[in-house]
């Protein structure tokens, strides 16, 4: 339970010393499914990070303690406690706690990152995907997905989210404006930056980096770049030569290295929650249509499929597409004049 | 590759519950009446095969681990529903409200409240290791090294 009486908070139950915490700080961080507390352990006294979900365990909570789990024990990858429900049926997901993340560094920082630091950064977020740290990691049968990496590398540059879309469609939507519509299109991605560079001093990307980066971000994860060839890439490898040299105080301060460690652990917990879905990447914005239009009942016991020959089908396939294109393009239209353009670019 | 090979062999889990349902047949029946709802509704949202290979996973592992009150008929449906619904959270793009879930005449209709709250229950039996290797995995692995990867083979293998 949350009882707010004065400054005292109280978390969890009251009867269960090990499962009771108090709230240390007023509010932390709140988010439209979840809001997060920092408190202190009644017993041990330890600080923890509390995550009360409002409507039981959220999909994104349920993957992201799957893949934490999932991981062996390391400095750099956050600790996942333990599950509180209390007698009011209040969900709280109790977590190691980390003063500062990437947002929040973000966020605090004023002036864009420059190229050195994104580069460390990016680095230190490829280790962490690397087979070395994962070789523990319970059952992962595809490669890991290395979009998400593409996209947290844009938003290093960029300083704002990449693809900033509130629901599913919305963002299929922001990811056709900036990298087009069916093969990725560089120039809008490079409108993007160059933008971003006169207006806010964002770091000019080189070109080995945006080469780097569009190949993170290609549509089809068969042709997208694995995390050993990144590993490899001309725009990160001589980093990798050299890793002490980053960590000189010249180089980085304290504060930064700090941010650095909880960045890859916000890195490793995007990656781990996408890799699931890596193998169907390139068809689920087809399949995602398909099984979601209304009415559509596969007959019970045998697994969906879809059947490409079937000519009732493909005008299912058609008409869906059709809806959903008509949606798609009624949102670009409006993000297109929000952006300026007189027209929806899908046009 | 033979490394990816050897190591899904090593994580594959044998079915512990096995044994279980050769030796009560109540029990067997519980878990084929789950089994069979679990599919329907699997069919009636058109959710993946894995998502199914999953919730059966879940179901058989958590029966076999929490044995206490297997025996009453309302506990399978329960562990049931809740194990789809975790199935569906791990794999699927849309999942559907608690109380949605319970279609295809259920037996029983549980509260949202009562479902998560036997969702944590089976996440802390099975400690919350979700992503086991499934007879999926090796079809996934041998497509793979097939070549097999055009759109129709991925569709099928789904």
């Amino acid at each position: 339970m949350v009882e707010e009486a004065g400054f005292l908070n109280f978390i969890g139950n009251k009867n269960d010393d090990h499962q009771f915490f108090e709230r240390n700080h007023p509010q932390y961080d709140q988010g439209s499914y979840s809001i997060i507390y920092r408190a202190n352990h009644r017993k041990t006294l330890e600080i923890v990070a509390i995550k009360q979900e409002f409507h039981g365990l959220s999909r994104s909570t349920l993957r992201e303690i799957a893949a934490l789990t999932s991981l062996p024990r390391h400095p750099a990858v956050i600790e996942f406690k333990e599950v509180v429900v209390d007698d009011r049926d209040h969900f709280f997901i109790i977590m190691e706690h980390l003063e500062n993340d990437l947002k929040r560094f973000m966020d605090v920082k004023k002036k864009p990152l420059n190229l050195n630091e994104v580069k460390c950064i990016m680095n230190q977020f490829l280790e962490g995907v690397s087979p070395k740290i994962l070789v523990g990691a319970e059952a992962y049968s595809c490669a890991i997905d290395m979009w998400p990496v593409g996209c947290i590398m844009a938003e290093l540059l960029l300083k704002e989210v990449l693809f900033k879309g509130r629901c599913d469609l919305e963002q299929i939507a922001q990811i056709y404006i900036v990298l087009g519509n069916g093969e990725p299109d560089d120039n809008r991605l490079m409108q993007k930056f160059l933008a971003a560079t006169s207006s806010t001093g964002a770091p000019s990307v080189t070109e080995l980096g945006f080469d780097l980066l569009k190949k993170l971000l290609e549509y089809d994860p068969e042709k997208r770049i694995t995390a050993e060839a990144t590993l490899n890439h001309g725009d990160i490898s001589p980093f990798l030569n050299s890793p002490s040299s980053l960590h000189t105080p010249t180089a980085l301060d304290k504060a930064y290295d700090d941010y650095v460690c909880d960045m890859i652990t916000l890195a490793k917990s995007k990656i781990q929650l996408s890799y699931a879905r890596d193998c169907r990447d390139s068809s689920s914005l087809r399949t995602t249509f398909v099984l979601s239009e209304p009415g559509t009942q596969v007959i019970p016991t045998k697994p969906p499929k879809l059947s490409y020959g079937d000519p009732r089908e493909i005008a299912k396939l058609d008409r869906v597409m059709g809806y959903e294109a008509s949606l798609l393009d009624r949102h670009l239209g409006a993000k297109a004049q929000e952006l300026g353009h007189k027209t929806s670019p899908l046009t | 590759n033979h490394e990816e090979l050897s190591s899904l062999l090593n994580k594959e889990q044998e079915n512990e519950l096995y044994d279980g349902l050769q030796e009560s047949p109540s029990l067997a029946m519980a878990r084929s009446e789950a089994v069979e709802w679990m599919l329907k509704v699997t069919g009636h949202y058109s959710f993946s095969a894995l998502t199914a290979v999953l919730a059966v996973n879940y179901l058989d592992r958590f029966l076999h681990s929490f044995q206490s009150h297997r025996e009453k008929p309302w506990m399978t449906q329960l562990a049931a529903v809740a194990c789809l619904s975790l199935a569906a959270k791990v794999e699927e793009t849309q999942v559907p409200l608690l109380l949605d879930l319970q279609v295809e005449e259920s037996k029983y209709v549980f509260e949202s409240k009562t479902l998560q709250r036997m969702e944590i229950l089976i996440l802390s039996t099975l400690q919350w290791r979700m992503n086991p290797v499934t007879p999926l995995s090796f079809l996934d692995y041998i497509a793979r090294r097939l070549g097999l990867k055009s759109h129709l083979c991925r569709e099928f293998l789904r």
